[in-house]
């Protein structure tokens, strides 16, 4: 180290060690000052999966979710329509024998058979009088 | 369990004024075969 900063005893050259501490910067201070947008860099790796997340969370809610509504909608109608053998087997004849209904009181898909078989029997008692005789032959 | 059966259980199930609705439109004899079962 003296030869490298040129040390002279002769020409009364010392040399003096002393200890300094570092001096400490406020780190919060310059964290706050930085802008938003420097602080969402932070979470840029994550962004890709969010995004992905957000656009198939969309695709489910507006595209798939009502494609599947329309499509059990549409089987229910189907299958409403079509004589069942279970209807057969139980002496209610088939569907396209089968009286309209005409009032309900609640969606008949929340209905349990029993309800249902109520709400037949109260929209026309007489219609249904005439299955129940047919049930009976 | 009968078709009789069945149908004297639903007439049951029901109020005692839309079980009479439906029975009045019954024949007689039918009412005699659900009331018998």
């Amino acid at each position: 180290m003296r030869k490298s900063i040129g040390f002279n005893a002769v020409r009364g050259d010392q040399v003096a060690v002393s200890n300094m501490p570092f001096k400490k910067l406020p780190d919060e201070g310059l964290a706050e000052s930085a802008p938003w947008w420097e602080k969402l860099l932070v979470f840029a790796p994550m962004m890709k999966y969010i995004g992905t997340l957000l656009i198939l969370s969309l695709v489910v809610l507006f595209i798939l979710r009502p494609a599947v509504r329309g499509l059990v909608a549409g089987l229910g109608q189907r299958t409403e329509s079509r004589p069942t053998s279970r209807n057969c087997r139980r002496g209610w004849g088939t569907a396209a024998e089968l009286p309209p209904l005409t009032y309900m009181e609640r969606d008949p898909k929340t209905l349990t058979d029993g309800e249902m078989v109520r709400q037949l029997a109260m929209a026309d008692s007489k219609k249904f009088a005439e299955l129940l005789r047919n049930w009976i032959k | 369990m009968t078709n009789e059966e069945k149908a004297a259980i639903i007439l049951l199930s029901f109020d005692e004024d839309v079980a009479a609705e439906v029975m009045s439109n019954l024949r007689p004899s039918e009412i005699r075969r659900l009331g018998n079962t």
